[in-house]
């Protein structure tokens, strides 16, 4: 007789607890049991071994072998089936000691195994467990009463980076977003990770190649990035090219694992990059080391701009018929050849969308022309003889501002050092920027990003195999948005998680107690004009009701977190989590909805640098009560249409940016699931697959018993061919000559929009950071090598192999200035707040600065107060990223969008009392 | 090295059928509420039979007295849910903070002698009332053995050796600390109670000789 255990619980409670298992002596009738060490006798087996990996935003896409045995996973292991594509180092076997441990961690007290109901205050850790079906009616009656009496706008529905990278999981968020009319807050600029600078420059924010293509550079910059502990799975490129002969330089003001691996390491003081990148600008003009040809034709260095009104020379200042017709933005070079004043080509026909008609017909092939880079000439103009120059003469003189002599005295680096690095990277062919995204997350990482970019223009990289900025990509992703849209169109509503915030955790109020009245108003006023102008779109009129997070441990990472978690969280009248772990955000939610973790999910990777689609599987069933997101989201669905129907809500009248759509929540299931066509996360994964471009056509089981697949169109190391899923704007405006998504149709280093002369910012330049004064300390943040973002930074084993607890590095004068030795826990306070950590005293930190690796959840510090405390940075929305009506420059989700910034801020410390 | 046993006051046919369902119990009133309304049950029980004094009809009355939502929302307060995880975990290897190999043993000892959990208790298979359930099914086996109830004692006496009284002791002062004044914490002292006097009783039943030759 074979008794299963809820039989047992049943049957022993209704027969007065009998011996439920009679007949149970067969097993050891051949194996008498004598000693517990006959039960390791027997050799371990596994019940099967399922591919897979980790759905976190790591950027690794690891292909992992998970063991399993009697439902319980209980390690994994790298699968290192990678092909050697090419002349390059292969991709596998990768994997790192986070993923090794997962098998662990997903059986871990921070699991949510159940749907929760707060019962106690908001943050408190009072819960009560409740049934699915209670939690997603309450949340259902909520959700119709907001949408009805108010508008849909006012529900938000945040990602996380945990939950984007999931196809199959962001999809089904994605539909249901755009079936109920919910707003989408993204996380790309949430977070502080979007190029700002690069899209000004390039219209694209998607520049990255493979990981591979750093083994094809000549001159790799590793700028305010630590790839040795953050990118395990891949940093073996940079020491595999640094074998063969490439210069790896390491610029950080901290010294880092990766900065001990390479030839050279640079340390600015923090903050002063873009000085220092200017300044080897500025020795590459005066040594005349940069490629013209290059810069002649894929650049707008050439391009003539008036020294009266600091704007282009457009078609419009030189005739009637160009007053007229505004939207040809053509513009002038001078041409050597005839002396004379030229349209540069690849311009004009730039209606919206900006630049496309361009890429279509235009081209940037000079031809005949011999575009001068030097030079001022007079020019008759509707308003008269007027000075034209080129970009050029004027970079060439902002760049005096930044020769090494002056630069070293911004940034430490000594003047020596600035040449003999813009000499190698010069004489590089091609030379690479690969850099971090704390280089978006400054105030003016913007500017930095432009200098950069300049570096590698003036050398001729961009574009080139081993060349170019190398911070993001990203699939094109047609299988996901398809799958969102299906059926119904595009009808939803996508902000960035800045503005949400700006507009909604008073963070005018903090920028004037952290730096003042007049930046406050100053920078209200631009973020207002914006929105007023249409620049950027505002859903908030209604206020935001409800917030729902899924895959987004916001509480945690945002800026200011814990004046946000007080501002933003209060208002909110219903908060709902979807999480696998508890956290801050779940711990101050009032519904958390248990979500299944990597190994319990079938779903798809693809990921920018790794050129493998790959596959989560469902290795065991979720833990406990939990889900994953598509069935998460289809039990709200379904609640949704139950209870409106239930409840006799009628269709709303909706409308969405000019269009009025039709919302009958009855129907969100029916819409949610297709019609009864989609039922779970493998069928979505199947459509994303079939709707892809780029990914091979392979029926999810065929995936799933290969673990994973290259993705087409991987000739070298590039994203290079349309064939690729992957984004190849900017090598197509280099080797086929198409315009690039700019006003100006060309790699654009001068932007002469009206707010970026008003702040001096029409070519790249340097700008101070901010800081708060009377604190002298600036404190650094980067990611851990021992956690991704919060996850698995509480496991205990990885916690082991740390300090056991949080802890900021601190330099030794600045230590003993403060009467603190290695250990102490000291106090880390601004006028924003403080927190307490281990400090960790280092000579590798610069005096003057403070560093510590994040992700760390408050609940792990003293009074629960972790890092952001002290960082007061959330409202600090440049107003040059939110402007618009200039060709490229205006709202584009996930390309141009104003980032949240972490950086701009000072501290202090002491003993900890 | 094997180990003999002199089972002289062990009396099986006896004892056996109580301890099994001493051991029921316990285990269904460490189950969780939300997946079996647990205190439904008979209280007839005669705990007479055993073969040391214990008894814990008290504690069975005042579970009967309870509202279920109030057992089910005690028993996740302690149990299942908390900002840093449960304050009392009900999975040896999640109170015990993950050793290794810790679940394996488990496995181990479930696989040597037959018994198998249900899918969807897999992953639990360190849950308290799983591990009493194991006992019970033990002490089953002995009772049915006719050749080598022997294994069963001693399979009996080494899993409460090794995992029930490695953390049921702890789990019990745990609770006494929370003091969260609730029946868990009262079950969870009994039980401590009940595990300490059914293992002295384990050790003087069972003799234990070194022989050579294992």
């Amino acid at each position: 007789m074979k008794i299963n255990r809820r039989n047992f619980l049943k049957g022993s409670a209704s027969t007065g607890l009998i011996l439920q298992y009679s007949l149970s002596n067969e097993a050891v009738a051949e194996n008498p049991y004598r000693g517990f060490e006959d039960l390791y006798r027997k050799k371990w087996t596994w019940d099967r071994v399922v591919r897979g990996t980790h759905g976190t935003n790591c950027a690794g896409t690891c292909a992992f072998n998970v063991y399993v045995k009697d439902g319980v996973v209980w390690r994994e292991e790298q699968q290192g089936q990678y092909e050697q594509l090419g002349d390059v180092p292969d991709f596998g076997p990768r994997g790192c000691q986070k993923g090794m441990r997962h098998h662990k961690y997903m059986y871990g007290k921070q699991r949510i195994l159940y749907p929760l109901k707060r019962v106690g205050d908001r943050g408190e850790g009072k819960w009560e467990r409740i049934s699915w079906e209670q939690a997603t009616t309450e949340i259902a009656d909520k959700f119709l009463d907001y949408a009805t009496e108010y508008s849909p706008e006012c529900i938000s529905y945040g990602s996380g980076t945990q939950m984007s990278n999931k196809l199959a999981s962001y999809a089904s968020l994605l539909r249901l977003a755009n079936i109920t009319g919910i707003t989408v807050p993204e996380f790309f600029s949430g977070v502080g990770d979007l190029p700002t600078g690069s899209y000004m420059t390039l219209g694209q924010v998607y520049t990255g190649d493979t990981f591979a293509s750093v083994y094809k550079s000549k001159c790799v910059m590793i700028w305010m990035s630590n790839p040795a502990a953050t990118r395990i799975p891949d940093a073996h490129f940079f020491w595999e090219a640094k074998y063969n002969g490439t210069q790896v330089i390491a610029v950080s003001p901290e010294f880092t694992p990766t900065a001990m691996h390479s030839n050279l390491w640079l340390n600015p003081k923090p903050g002063t990059d873009a000085a220092l990148a200017m300044s080897m600008v500025q020795v590459m003009l005066k040594e005349q080391l940069y490629k013209a040809n290059y810069i002649q034709e894929q650049t707008d260095l050439p391009l003539l701009v008036r020294t009266d009104t600091k704007e282009f020379l457009r078609r419009e200042d030189l005739s009637l018929y160009g007053l007229l017709a505004v939207a040809d933005n053509v513009y002038y070079m001078w041409d050597q050849t005839t002396n004379s004043m030229v349209q540069a080509p690849g311009t004009g026909r730039a209606d919206k969308p900006f630049g496309r008609d361009r890429r279509k017909y235009g081209s940037l092939e000079l031809g005949d022309i011999k575009p001068t880079l030097e030079g001022r000439w007079l020019i008759d103009t509707l308003d008269g003889e007027v000075e034209v120059t080129t970009v050029f003469e004027l970079l060439k003189e902002e760049c005096e501002n930044y020769t090494p002599k002056k630069a070293s005295e911004i940034t430490g680096v000594s003047p020596d050092v600035i040449e003999k690095t813009a000499r190698v990277f010069a004489d590089a062919e091609p030379g690479m920027i690969y850099a971090g995204y704390a280089s978006c997350k400054w105030l003016h990482g913007d500017l930095l990003q432009r200098a950069m970019l300049l570096m590698l223009a003036l050398t001729g990289s961009t574009g080139k195999e081993g060349g170019g900025l190398q911070i993001a990509n990203s699939p094109n992703a047609r299988g996901i948005t398809q799958f969102g849209f299906s059926d119904v169109g595009p009808a939803f509503r996508l902000i960035s998680s800045t503005t949400w915030d700006y507009d909604h955790a008073d963070m005018k109020e903090l920028n004037q107690k952290i730096y003042g009245n007049e930046l406050a108003e100053k920078f209200d006023r631009y973020y207002k004009k914006s929105i007023e102008e249409d620049w950027f779109p505002d859903y908030s009129q209604n206020g935001w009701k409800m917030g729902i997070f899924a895959g987004n441990n916001g509480a945690n990472w945002r800026a200011t977190g814990s004046t946000w978690r007080k501002t933003a969280f209060e208002e909110l009248e219903t908060i709902v989590s979807l999480a696998p772990d508890m956290g801050v955000t779940p711990l101050f939610s009032d519904y958390v909805l248990p979500i299944a973790h990597h190994y319990e999910r079938n779903d798809l990777m693809l990921q920018s640098r790794v050129p493998y689609l790959q596959v989560l599987n469902e290795a065991v069933p979720p833990l406990g009560e939990s889900v994953d997101d598509w069935e998460a989201n289809r039990r709200i669905a379904e609640a949704i249409s139950r209870r409106a129907k239930e409840r006799g809500i009628k269709p709303i009248q909706d409308a969405v940016d000019g269009r009025t759509i039709r919302r009958d929540y009855a129907k969100t299931l029916e819409l949610y699931t297709m019609g009864g066509r989609v039922n779970n996360s493998k069928d979505v994964a199947q459509f994303i697959i079939n709707a892809s471009h780029g990914v091979p056509k392979i029926s999810f089981e065929e995936l799933s018993q290969r673990g994973m697949v290259k993705v087409e169109g991987v000739e070298n190391t590039m994203w290079d061919t349309d064939e690729s899923p992957y984004h190849n704007e900017i090598v197509k405006s280099v080797n086929k000559k198409l315009p690039y998504e700019t006003f100006t149709g060309r790699q654009q280093f001068y932007i002469d929009h009206e707010w970026f002369i008003e702040f001096g910012e029409t070519l790249p330049t340097f700008k101070e950071p901010l800081e708060i004064e009377g604190y002298p300390m600036r404190m650094m943040m980067g990611h851990a090598r021992h956690g991704i973002h919060s996850m698995w930074r509480d496991d205990s084993l990885l916690l082991s192999l740390q300090r056991g607890e949080p802890d900021i590095y601190v330099n030794p004068d600045d230590a003993t200035q403060r009467g603190v030795t290695d250990g102490d826990l000291i106090r880390v306070y601004n006028t924003a707040g403080e927190f307490s950590a281990m400090a960790h005293v280092s000579s590798g930190i610069q005096p003057g600065m403070l560093f510590m690796y994040h992700g760390w959840d408050p609940k792990m510090f003293k009074d629960d107060k972790n890092f952001s405390e002290v960082i007061p940075t959330g409202g600090l929305i440049k107003p040059t990223s939110m402007a618009g009506d200039y060709g490229h420059l205006g709202y584009q989700p996930l390309a141009f969008a104003p980032n949240q910034t972490y950086k701009d801020f000072t501290c202090d410390f002491e003993k900890s009392a | 090295m094997e180990r003999a046993v002199i089972s002289i006051k062990r009396d099986a046919e006896v004892t056996s059928p109580t301890r099994a369902a001493a051991y029921a119990l316990f285990s269904q009133l460490m189950a969780s509420p939300h997946e079996i309304k647990s205190f439904n049950i008979k209280t007839e029980i005669s705990f007479e039979c055993l073969p040391y004094d214990f008894d814990i009809k008290d504690i069975l009355d005042q579970c009967l007295a309870i509202d279920d939502a109030d057992l089910k929302q005690q028993y996740s307060a302690l149990f299942e849910v908390g900002d840093e995880g449960p304050p009392a975990p009900i999975r040896e290897d999640l109170f015990l903070a993950q050793p290794a190999k810790l679940r394996e043993d488990l496995v181990r000892f479930y696989e040597y002698f037959g018994y198998q959990l249900n899918e969807e208790f897999q992953w639990q298979m360190d849950h308290l009332s799983i591990e009493l359930e194991f006992m019970h099914f033990l002490i089953a086996g002995e009772f049915g053995a006719d050749d080598d109830k022997l294994s069963f004692q001693l399979g009996q006496f080494d899993f409460i050796e090794k995992h029930l009284n490695n953390w049921v002791p702890q789990l019990s002062e745990k609770l006494i600390i929370l003091d969260h004044g609730d029946i868990y914490t009262k079950i969870v002292i009994e039980l401590s109670k009940f595990l300490l006097h059914d293992f002295n009783w384990q050790k003087e039943s069972i003799s234990q000789i070194d022989v050579a030759g294992g």
